[in-house]
């Protein structure tokens, strides 16, 4: 019972507690765009380019303090995100290369920003694994109204988002802003992962943006099925993860991802199961 | 008047000096079907997405009869998403939405049973066959109430039954509805069976008119390949064995072109 009783007990866990809530729900309405859209290279390069960002931020500002961080953080990122979202549009290259090639130079700028300016800093650590302790009030406050925001988009642009991932070409013949959706999307895949990066941090992101929307897409026979299935599993591993990671005193970032990656292939194993029975 | 015509359309990308097409000449009249025949790689997909808008023309004028109507698009089954599962009704839904199409339940139901997808409108579009998508698609296009559809290569993956099946349905449609249709296959006997109108595209050469006077010599010129050879690439499609993707300067054996005859291309005496 303990396990439980802590959230409530300690400032700092009820904080992790609720940003894990609000971010795994994010994950949960994000992940199944992300992986039927193909953008999964998309998403890690968003979330090292954050890297980046974050060296930048701490070598220009010298701050800590969560708001700053957050808002230098996410405004490098989104530029950091335009250049990468025009390449892939335009699609005068592959977009693949393009992505790995702004992968790495991120990557590796970020590091070297981080050595030559940020060395007393051993935060990096923190921003590259997720560290639930640093979550302070401001930065609930702040996911809340990213999640009021995104489910705001949600509930007006659904139908027609589903619609040019489903067919772009159709929807371009019909004169949908299928451009504008495409970096609408990118965007908010970017105020996601850095909202998200102190918690499950810029390397394990990658697990709930993109866990929850592949176990939806493999098991689900309509669309409502799919969002459904990607909230409900992403809330749950994410709590169940952030519930052991406390427990056995484990870093949240790893934990979570782990959590999710167990979960995810006991759902196939079931499936997999259920599957040779009924056949039988 | 014609509901489209094409005068001096020519395209090229804008970083590159080869046009990929260049004095496009072609006209549409209601009820008419057009096809636009090609070798691989000779413009015809570029053609088909400057007609639906998705590319600009570089030169030359696109006139539509009716500059606010809507085409309906017909696009390669290969582009559509396989990993949404998406029923036929949500993807008629989500179009009727895309449109702001009034009456939208009452034209969805006209239309499965126009395509006779009634008992099927609850199947998972990416489960059905190669046949039955195509018809989704024509479905989804006819809710547009177009005077224009478009579909591109829509005999790809279908089996000679399966095209003879399409084609009649778009047969049936165009009597019912008077839409025209401009259809770019490369199926060469299935384009010039059931078309009234022939363009045979090949970058920067090409022939517009009525099938009946489209000649062996026409085709020999516009694809660079000897007509016998059109043929047995035809043969080979039938059979599902593609051995001859690019008809330029051919040098293959012909040996068995006398027993390949084709009813509508007229040989010509030399």
């Amino acid at each position: 019972m303990n396990m439980i009783n802590d959230f409530f007990q300690y400032d700092f866990l009820f904080f992790a507690f609720l940003g894990t809530l609000a971010i795994s729900l994010l994950g949960g309405l994000l992940s199944p765009f992300i992986i039927a859209r193909s953008n999964a290279f998309m998403g890690a390069a968003i979330s090292h380019s954050t890297l980046l960002s974050l060296s930048v931020t701490y070598a220009l500002f010298r701050s800590t303090e969560g708001l700053t961080l957050f808002f230098w953080t996410l405004l490098f990122t989104l530029i950091l995100t335009s250049f990468i979202a025009y390449g892939t549009i335009k699609k005068k290259m592959p977009s693949d290369g393009f992505i790995g090639i702004f992968y790495s130079a991120t990557l590796s700028l970020g590091v070297n920003v981080h050595n030559l300016f940020n060395k007393e800093n051993g935060d990096m650590l923190n921003f590259l694994f997720g560290n639930i302790l640093t979550l302070s009030k401001e930065d609930i406050y702040l996911i809340y109204l990213l999640l009021i925001f995104v489910v705001f988009l949600f509930y007006f642009q659904f139908k027609n988002w589903i619609f040019i991932t489903f067919d772009e070409d159709s929807a371009r013949v019909l004169k949908l802003p299928v451009n504008l959706f495409h970096l609408a999307f990118y965007f908010l895949l970017t105020i996601l992962i850095v909202t998200m990066s102190k918690i499950a941090g810029t390397i394990l992101i990658e697990a709930f943006l993109l866990i929850p929307g592949f176990l939806a897409l493999s098991l689900s026979k309509n669309l409502k099925q799919v969002f459904a299935i990607s909230i409900i599993f992403s809330l749950t591993s994410s709590i169940i993860g952030l519930i052991f990671s406390n427990y056995f005193e484990l870093p949240s970032g790893a934990t979570l991802a782990a959590t999710q990656f167990l979960l995810l292939a006991l759902c196939l194993i079931l499936k997999k199961s259920y599957n040779l029975i009924i056949k039988q | 008047m014609p509901i489209l015509k094409a005068n001096q359309l020519s395209f090229k990308f804008p970083d590159e000096n080869n046009w990929i097409l260049k004095d496009i000449n072609f006209e549409v009249s209601s009820k008419e079907i057009l096809g636009i025949i090609g070798p691989n790689g000779g413009g015809k997909s570029t053609l088909l997405k400057i007609i639906v808008g998705l590319l600009k023309p570089t030169e030359g004028l696109l006139e539509f009869q009716n500059p606010s109507g809507l085409i309906g698009y017909v696009p390669q089954m290969i582009n559509i998403n396989r990993y949404l599962p998406i029923t036929v009704i949500e993807y008629l839904n989500l179009q009727a939405r895309a449109i702001k199409l009034l009456n939208a339940d009452a034209k969805i139901k006209e239309t499965l049973k126009i395509l006779e997808l009634e008992n099927k409108k609850d199947y998972l579009f990416n489960s059905m066959s190669g046949g039955e998508k195509q018809r989704v698609l024509i479905a989804k296009t006819l809710l547009i109430s177009p005077e224009l559809i478009v579909l591109d290569e829509p005999t790809t993956g279908l089996d000679s039954s399966g095209q003879d099946q399409l084609l009649n349905i778009i047969e049936d449609i165009r009597l019912q509805l008077k839409s025209a249709f401009i259809i770019v296959d490369h199926n060469l006997n299935q384009v010039l069976r059931k078309s009234d109108k022939i363009l045979c595209l090949n970058r920067t050469s090409h022939w517009h008119d009525h099938k009946e006077l489209l000649t062996k010599n026409i085709l020999e010129d516009i694809y660079h390949c000897e007509l016998e050879h059109l043929l047995i690439h035809e043969n080979d499609l039938k059979k599902g064995v593609d051995q001859h993707k690019n008809h330029q300067f051919c040098t293959h054996d012909h040996s068995d072109s006398n027993t390949i005859k084709h009813p509508f291309i007229k040989r010509d005496k030399r």
